[in-house]
């Protein structure tokens, strides 16, 4: 029955259309809506007024060079973790992997603590001072952040590059270091690059690191944020989302095609340990040196907001108390457990939906499979202050009057996750023999009963992995969903958002420690369950198609 | 194996009918007759928490907060105004809520404990009522101050001294009723031509503008400035004795302004939202609120140890209705004065 195959496309198609269209078309119509007419007022604005138009450049600047710093500190870290046998190997791995609990917002009390104008080191100790509120702080914290995404990215695909390749060069009597510079890195180009985008779009999509840390200069993003929360210019916020989108649209354009060629090459990932190289002494030490500075730099974060949330306030009265825990129950109880359920129904909703999706686009052939495919990948590519604005203009009316719901915040989080899970559901699918499928299709059994008694169990390491991985993600994020809590239902990452905003420290600090452990519970279960054989191949797998945690 | 396969639709769709169910079901439950013994408030006020929690004791209500910004507010109570989110609106300038009355978002209750507030502090009308004063003062890190060899600011007029040049942090008046409340006050005090030339001279010490109102204060504290233009320098003291920092409240005016409550237009619990009202002016309400933020009070309650008396103030009469209707003016010229703090 033809009307039976098009149901659960139609219905996908829908929800999507709703959910992701629909906001993204509200803020665009908005932009372009003066009054009551439509007109380019607001873009013209955007363009000549100097606070809008410097913007412009400045997230433009600070995103590449956040990208081309933590790629090159993901690169190097990888280089030494993986291709050295130099000391500490262990340590550096975990800082580089460290940040993904500490969303890049908790980072910037510590970074203020550490090296604001009255800083434990630049002040108290080097006598300095210096302006730190401006883009460069901006560009600290975020390349320390992303250097997590192109550390994970850059080594998933180096430990995948075929041995028996480099182990050709070295017989036909290539040196150490032509081998790396003939063979590996031109090989690992696709994630460099991939790396080197996605930390693009990150950045670009970041506003609380330049709301903090950015003094007088904005971005795009934080500039949006302002323009909603503080003064309320809808039409102003729409359009500096809308040009935005512009930009990440085009990066993620650019992404996507060195996605698809990267995987045409044939990359293995490896059990054994790779081969060192032989790399020059000096070449070695700067390599290690920079390795140990990322390092201290991220513990000394961690345990300065440790600290922070035992004193009284970090920077003036460094008496010790636990004063700050007591609102944790207090004013944060409600919080903690809206966000163990918004994350626990967001992973379970996106990695199974995800799933379902990915079947249907990989199994079944039905017209408007790419287009289903796209709208599921967009939400990747959208920042969380448009989705966040869209969903303020989408569903504050008939027909989808959804503000102030559960609904309204777990849409949100689900749509910013799918595309992780159709990633992982298609890649999934596409390792799994067919003829199980067709076997089970042939002994009589339904399309449906084929999918949760074959597919679904074939999937479960890596649904559980990507599961997982959206549960942290969704435990640190900000972006959308702070335009959609309301006081019932009230998340801890906006709590934390807030409480750094304010300038509450301590509280910041206390609170961040609750998500950090809960992040923490996260990350530790997904390498719990990587030691187990195959999941680790998904570990990999999910943990290099990192989701845009923001 | 054994395979269902119609069965194993029918029992499919069955669960997905009852998935839509249960997430349909508690979006109808709002219209239910019977006042839910639960109060929904957005807040710009020092210690939410302990206000809730007092609350809560005495009536039974329970309260759900969200702390944000009076500006934050604004901002939500607009883009809510079809569907709104909250019913009470608690803390923040009074010229928010003058706006807020003129846009139609909040309703007139005249409270039976409202006459215990001096006539100053409320809208005549009853759309507003003020709990307690916020007034506008410098909090001074001492050790900074020293480290800079820096003389301690006595007044308004002092700020313009450029040896202040990035030591000075203040709030955005697009976003912060200190702010906003600092600009028309001092235009109150010189005079509109004085005053934006002083303003012209204090703006051009102050690296950047916080957008909360509050934040100069903690980074004050926190040493990374020397002097923040806040509100209530001296609760930031009481809350930590042990710090170096001096309030001063300027001695050639002192700027304050009422931090109302008021009930949103719409709320889904208004009985309740006037149960809070009420208890907000109460002798017990103002006592819990003292507890809450040592603010000066609007009523005539016994201070804490620390908070500044009424009369040691040079207080300015600050024409809150006549600055509330010219706000959008001022901070039209605040921002094409100074384009580079937007």
């Amino acid at each position: 029955m033809r009307w039976q195959k098009y149901l659960l496309p139609s219905v996908i198609f829908l929800v999507l259309l709703v959910f992701v269209v629909y906001p993204t078309l509200s803020v665009l119509v908005k932009s372009l809506s003066v009054g009551e007419r439509i007109g380019l007022d607001n873009y013209i604005d955007a363009f000549t007024k100097p606070q809008f138009a410097s913007t412009i450049w400045g997230s433009l600047l600070v995103a590449a060079g956040a990208a081309v710093l933590s790629t090159v500190l993901g690169l190097i870290i990888s280089l030494t973790v993986f291709k050295t046998t130099l000391p500490l190997r262990r340590f550096f791995s975990v800082a580089a992997v460290l940040p993904m609990i500490i969303p890049g917002f908790v980072s910037t009390l510590a970074y203020i603590f550490l090296f604001g104008r009255n800083g434990l080191i630049t002040y108290k100790l080097l006598g300095v001072t210096w302006d730190i509120y401006s883009w460069k702080s901006v560009l600290f914290i975020q390349t320390l952040d992303f250097t997590t995404i192109t550390f994970l990215i850059i080594s998933a695909v180096m430990l995948g590059v075929d041995r028996q390749v480099e182990d050709a060069a070295r017989n036909l009597g290539a040196s150490e270091w032509e081998v790396m510079k003939t063979v590996t890195l031109p090989l690992i180009r696709p994630g460099i690059i991939g790396a080197l985008l996605l930390v693009f779009l990150r950045s670009m999509a970041d506003f609380g690191t330049p709301l903090i840390l950015g003094g007088r200069f904005d971005t795009l993003a934080s500039a949006s944020y302002s323009q909603l929360i503080g003064t309320y210019n809808m039409g102003m916020a729409s359009t500096l989302n809308a040009i935005l989108l512009l930009i990440c649209l085009v990066v993620f354009w650019f992404y996507s095609r060195v996605q698809a060629t990267g995987s045409r090459v044939r990359l293995q990932v490896e059990s054994g340990q790779p081969r060192e190289i032989d790399l020059k002494r000096p070449l070695k030490a700067t390599l290690w040196s920079v390795c140990l500075l990322f390092s201290s730099l991220v513990f000394m974060i961690l345990v300065s907001v440790f600290l922070a949330s035992f004193t009284r306030h970090l920077g003036a009265d460094f008496s010790f108390t636990l004063e700050h825990f007591r609102i944790v129950p207090q004013r944060g109880w409600n919080s903690i457990m809206n966000t163990i359920v918004f994350a626990s129904i967001t992973s379970l909703v996106m990695s199974l939906v995800g799933l379902v999706i990915a079947y249907l686009v990989t199994r079944i052939q039905f017209k408007g499979r790419n287009l289903i495919d796209l709208l599921t990948t967009l939400p990747f590519a959208l920042p969380g202050t448009l989705m966040g604005v869209g969903y303020i203009l989408a569903f504050n009316h008939a027909p989808f009057l959804l503000t102030g719901t559960w609904a309204i915040v777990i849409a949100v989080t689900v749509i910013r996750e799918l595309p992780l899970g159709l990633r992982s559901g298609v890649s999934v699918l596409g390792q799994q023999d067919r003829s199980i499928e067709d076997a089970s299709a042939s002994l009589g059994a339904s399309r449906l009963s084929t999918f949760f008694r074959i597919v679904m169990p074939l999937s479960r390491p890596a649904l559980v992995v990507s599961a997982l991985y959206a549960f942290v993600a969704t435990v640190q994020t900000v972006g959308a969903i702070i335009f959609v809590i309301n006081p019932s239902n009230k998340v801890l990452s906006v709590d934390v958002f807030e409480a750094i905003y304010r300038g509450d420290v301590g509280d910041a600090a206390a609170l961040s420690m609750v998500m950090l452990l809960l992040a923490a519970l996260g990350v530790l279960a997904i390498f719990a369950i990587s030691q187990r054989g195959v999941a680790q191949t998904w570990v990999h797998r999910v943990l290099t198609h990192h989701a845009s945690a923001q | 194996m054994k395979i269902r396969g119609k069965k194993g639709l029918r029992w499919a769709s069955l669960v997905i009918a009852f998935c839509l169910l249960a997430a349909v079901l508690p979006l109808n439950a709002c219209g239910t007759d019977e006042e839910a013994q639960v109060l929904s408030i957005y807040v710009a006020y020092g210690g939410p928490d302990i206000i809730a929690a007092e609350f809560e004791d005495a009536t039974g209500i329970k309260v759900e907060l969200l702390t944000m910004s009076s500006g934050e507010v604004l901002t939500r109570l607009r883009a809510e105004k079809d569907n709104p989110q909250t019913d009470v609106w608690f803390g923040g300038g009074s010229d928010a809520f003058i706006q807020a009355k003129s846009e139609d978002l909040i309703i007139a209750y005249q409270s039976p404990n409202a006459g215990n507030v001096d006539e100053a502090f409320r809208d005549e009308e009853g759309y507003w009522t003020g709990v307690s004063l916020v007034v506008v003062g410098f909090l001074v890190n001492d050790d900074r101050l020293e480290d800079k060899g820096l003389v301690l600011p006595e007044s308004w007029i002092d700020l313009e001294d450029p040896s202040y040049h990035d030591e000075l942090l203040a709030s955005n008046p697009n976003t912060s009723g200190t702010a906003y409340t600092t600009v028309s006050g001092v235009l109150q005090i010189m005079g509109e031509e004085d005053g934006w030339a002083f303003l012209d001279e204090m703006y051009a010490n102050i690296p950047f503008l916080e957008k909360s109102g509050s934040a100069p204060a903690s980074k004050a504290l926190a040493g990374e400035y020397a002097i923040g233009i806040v509100p209530d320098p001296h609760i930031s003291i009481i809350n930590n004795p042990d710090a170096p920092l001096t309030s001063v409240f300027p001695s050639d005016g002192v700027l304050a302004w009422p931090s109302p409550v008021a009930i949103v237009k719409g709320a889904r619990h208004p009985g309740n939202a006037k149960k809070f009202v009420d208890w907000c002016l109460s002798a017990e309400g103002q006592r819990v609120l003292m507890q809450a933020s040592p603010r000066v009070p609007t009523t005539d309650v016994d201070t804490l140890a620390g908070v500044p008396n009424l009369s040691e103030l040079n207080l300015v009469a600050y024409d809150h209705i006549k600055w509330g209707a010219e706000r959008e003016r001022v901070v039209a010229e605040f921002n094409q004065r100074y384009p580079q703090f937007q």
